[in-house]
This record gives structure tokens, sequence and C-alpha cells, in this order.
């Protein structure tokens, strides 16, 4: 059975290290370059001031996906209420027969339900979800650039 | 029958048909049972559908409709009937895991924006919870 709930990052992390490289490998640019390194420290430190915001994706208990996004006031808008930042989400190939759908509408019922009054994501240009975003109500408001500066 | 993808099974009759009388109407074989009665307008068949012996719903409708468009059915019956049109899936029961339609995020949210619109509202919450066709249409139900 498929089930989706907000838990702590801590109480994912065991299962979602086994994930991490998977999504790494499925979504990162310039992987070349960057290599996947997850800073555990700063996680728990976020997971400690209450600005992390985590939704599993549980088949028959096991770990399978999750959304994760900081959750804070914006530095622009620091008036207007908590604002959420999509870290990032990712669901096991083999588990994505819908299961997106209810990770995404619980992972905006619950910031809805902890006070969050705007919340930002994104999707990959080589794994586009416009469309499924846009059906959520979401809307594309922002074009992001990366360009790798290292040597 | 049980080959059949779904069979909608007249159970009673008020003023029908024959018993017993065996229909075929759009694929779905239509068993009648009851007591002997006319033809005439204003027949009224209570019928289920069922697969393989189990029931999916159930609903009433006139004569003329159950021959003409189909009998009316509930929402129960309707999310099922959208979900198979929809998906291309048939034979589908309330047991029936939502992960064995083989849609994908996107299509799964068009199933679900196409059952509110034909049939009636269903809450984003019991989308996420739902793991069955049968949990799906009865949270649309009672929505």
């Amino acid at each position: 059975m498929t089930t989706v709930q907000v838990e702590p990052w801590s109480a994912m992390l065991p299962e979602a290290e086994g994930l991490f490289p998977l999504h790494w490998r499925e979504l990162a640019v310039r992987q070349d370059k960057i290599k996947i390194s997850i800073d555990r420290e700063r996680y728990a430190i976020l997971e400690q001031k209450n600005m992390l915001h985590v939704v599993t994706v549980r088949v028959d208990g096991r770990l399978v996906g999750y959304a994760v996004a900081f959750v804070l006031p914006h530095m622009h808008y620091k008036d207007a209420g908590d604002m959420a930042m999509t870290d990032m989400y990712f669901i096991l190939p083999e588990f994505r027969r819908g299961a997106g759908l209810k990770l995404f509408l619980e992972f905006e019922r619950s910031l809805k339900a902890r006070g969050v009054v705007n919340a930002m994501t994104s999707c990959k240009v080589h794994s586009d979800n416009t469309e499924f975003l846009e059906g959520l109500g979401w809307q594309w408001t922002d074009k992001t650039f990366c360009k790798y500066l290292g040597d | 029958m049980g080959s059949l993808p779904a069979l909608a099974e007249v159970v009673s009759v008020r003023d029908g048909r024959p018993a017993d009388q065996l229909w075929q109407y759009h694929g779905h074989r239509q068993r009648l049972e009851g007591d002997d009665a006319g033809s005439g307008a204003g027949v009224r068949l209570r019928a289920r559908r069922s697969f393989n012996g189990r029931a999916l719903g159930s609903g009433e409708g006139g004569q003329r409709d159950f021959l003409g468009s189909g009998i009316q059915m509930n929402a129960h019956d309707k999310v099922i009937e959208v979900i198979e049109r929809e998906t291309g899936c048939a034979g589908l029961s309330a047991a029936t895991d939502i992960e064995a339609l083989g849609v994908d995020s996107l299509e799964y949210l068009q199933l679900i924006t196409t059952i509110r619109r034909e049939i009636g509202e269903i809450s984003d919450e019991a989308v996420a919870r739902a793991c069955t066709v049968g949990e799906l249409a009865q949270a649309v139900e009672t929505a």
C-alpha cells in the first residue's frame, strides 16, 4: 500500500541515503564536476530550527520517494508569512505510477497546514514536469539558469 | 459470464420483463431476474454491476434508460466507468489498486480532473490517501 505522510528529516534520512545517489544520477547536472555529498550537519541544524518540511512516499513501509522544502519567511517579504522553497523531490522510477500526484497533493496540503502562504518548486529541463505542475495550479513564474564557474 | 470484462446484472424488476431474460448491450451482458411483467415505459429496473462475482456497485433506472443509454448509475459505478474509459482498463473492481492502472502522475491528475468534471468533487486529501479504485469512488460519493 502506498502512503504519503509528513516525517521528520531525521526519520527519513537513514533510508533516504539509499535513494540520494539514484536521485543525483537521474537529475543532477554537471555530474562530471559536482558530486553528491549531502551536508547532514546543516540539514540537522535546519531541522532543529523547524525550517525543513519533509513528505515521504512509502510502499508497505518502505521509503520510495520524498519531497523536501525549506520553510522560512522570505527575505524580501518578511511580513507576508512563511514561504516554502522546494529543495528536492524524487520517487524511485518503479513506483511512479501515480505516486507523484499523491506526493504533491500531500506536500501542498501539509505546507498549507503549517501556515505556508507561498511555495516555489522547479523541475529540470531534461525532466520536464511543467504540464503536471500547471495542472496542479502552480504558475510558471521564473526561468533558472546555471553556469559552472569552477575550473 | 466471468470472462466478460464487466457485467450489468438486473437483480430485480418491477413491472418488468420475464425472469432470466438475457440482454446483450454495449458488450455487457445484462441478466434480468424477477417477476414477469410487461415492457412498457416506466418499467423500473434495479441492477448491479459485477466482475467475476464481485459487486462493483448498483443502480436503478427506467427500462428505456437501461436499453438506450445504460442504467443510471451511482457515483461509485460512474467512477469505475470513467476510469475504464479513460485508461482502457477493463474489468476494474473496487479492489483494483490504482497503481495497476499503469498511469503516470500527469495521467492520474487528468483522470481526477475528468472525474471531478463529469461526476463530482473529490478532495485533494482523498486523492492523496486513496490506494484503490473503490477508495477513490467512495471519496466522490461522500464528498
